[in-house]
């Protein structure tokens, strides 16, 4: 499946060999990358920068899964990410003390948090899951099909719309409302002009599959 | 034919804008809007107007836009220029009463994300939301892209836009997305309640400020 990356986090995968592989991802056919979390993962350090580059900046939907405890560096690029997905038995650690501005943010725009409320320092995957800091839970191992499966269906949606739906979530969140509906406007003006567009709404209309280029 | 949407208001000041095209699922098409815009003038001109119940006929709040109709917009200019003109969606979020949707069956795109530009919504056991443009090769265009993530919290909110899937009422209760889950049976006198309280008390919007 070309259309989806697919990234391990384990022992000996540098942070910069990770940064590197999502930008081979980004330059190929990808739609989707999924970043799996190792127990043994160990990335030494993901800093804010790169935090808000993966939000912001990198192109594709990227989708994050867990199992057992999330901490540290692996935790920040977790945070990065727009999808987190874990398993029943899964908790992620967030150290709010050592965290950068940056990472602190992302943080609290993830959980709702206002500037001067406290990280909390542990969710469990429910804990997570109420918060909407995960947005799917599996039973205790599926984490990797469980974040497969919304890969699947990110990869099988136009793909302009989906790089456009991440612009449009994540830039928008920190406009005014009124100036971010006109941004909205903006980009659905853009996909209107594409031919994936089209063929998403004649593929409807035909009650078939729609068979997206990228166009 | 039968109007596409009804507006009534009783004696009480409650407006309801019932979208009433049950054989579509009460997909929103353009006489719909045009419908919509006309009445909600009418619920920011009348002074009388003290709450607005958004409610749909038959099996559906709405199964979203008349995706028949996409594509038939004269000129992307063109389409840009009437939707600054005749903004729907920003007209509902600035009324100044309080907002209420009552759903049930399918609320998807145009059908989410109108009950987003509301402060309160309730919803029968049957519901189902989801944002799913992208399974068109397009993205929300009524305000979901930025009134679903200052609703639910932001990751929960990218995975609906980016995937495309619906949730039920147990992520929608779980998230905020509805603040009350009742039997269908039920679903009248769950809104009339909320409706009373907010006529009773002093309002603070709860939708996404403008």
């Amino acid at each position: 499946m070309s259309r989806i990356g697919a990234l391990a986090l384990t022992a000996g995968v540098s942070a910069d060999a990770v940064a590197g592989a999502l930008a081979g991802y980004a330059e190929g056919d990808a739609r989707v990358v999924v970043v799996e979390a190792a127990a043994d993962a160990d990335l030494g350090a993901w800093p804010g920068e790169r935090v808000r580059r993966l939000w912001r900046d990198y192109p594709l939907p990227v989708v994050f899964a867990f199992e057992g405890r999330l901490a540290g560096a692996e935790a920040a690029f977790a945070l990065g990410c727009d999808i987190r997905v874990c398993g029943a038995e899964a908790a992620i650690e967030l150290d709010g003390a050592s965290m950068d501005d940056l990472t602190a943010e992302r943080t609290r725009t993830l959980l709702g948090l206002g500037a001067g409320d406290v990280i909390p320092a542990r969710l469990t995957a429910g804990e997570a899951l109420e918060a909407g800091l995960v947005s799917r839970v599996g039973p205790a191992g599926s984490a990797g099909k469980v974040a497969r499966g919304a890969a699947e269906a990110v990869a099988a949606r136009g793909p302009i719309a989906t790089r456009l739906a991440k612009e449009a979530v994540w830039r928008g969140l920190d406009q005014p409302l009124e100036q971010a509906l006109r941004f909205e406007t903006d980009l659905t003006l853009l996909l209107q002009a594409t031919k994936d567009r089209a063929e998403g709404v004649r593929a409807f209309m035909e009650k078939r599959p729609p068979d997206f280029t990228g166009e | 034919m039968a109007e596409l949407v009804l507006f009534d208001i009783d004696d009480r000041g409650v407006a309801t804008i019932t979208l009433n095209r049950p054989e579509r699922l009460n997909a929103i098409n353009m006489a719909m809007r045009d419908l919509l815009w006309e009445y909600l003038q009418a619920c920011r001109d009348h002074p009388d107007v003290r709450a607005v119940c958004f409610r749909g006929e038959g099996r559906a709040f709405s199964a979203g836009a008349d995706i028949s109709e996409f594509g038939t917009a004269p000129s992307l200019w063109e389409s840009r220029r009437a939707r600054h003109e005749r903004d729907v969606w920003g007209l509902l979020l600035s009324l100044p009463v309080p907002l209420v949707a009552r759903l049930h069956g399918y609320c998807f795109g145009a059908g989410l994300e109108l009950p987003l530009c509301c402060d309160v919504r309730v919803a029968a056991e049957d519901a189902r939301f989801g944002l799913p443009e992208v399974t068109l090769g397009y993205i929300p265009s009524a305000g979901g892209t930025q009134t679903l993530p200052r609703t639910i919290p932001p990751g929960a909110a990218a995975d609906l836009i980016l995937t495309g899937e619906p949730v039920g009422t147990e992520e929608a209760l779980r998230w905020g997305l509805v603040s009350r889950v009742v039997p269908e049976a039920e679903l009248d006198a769950a809104v009339e309640e909320e409706v009373g309280r907010l006529l009773a008390g002093p309002f603070e919007p709860a939708r996404p400020a403008l």
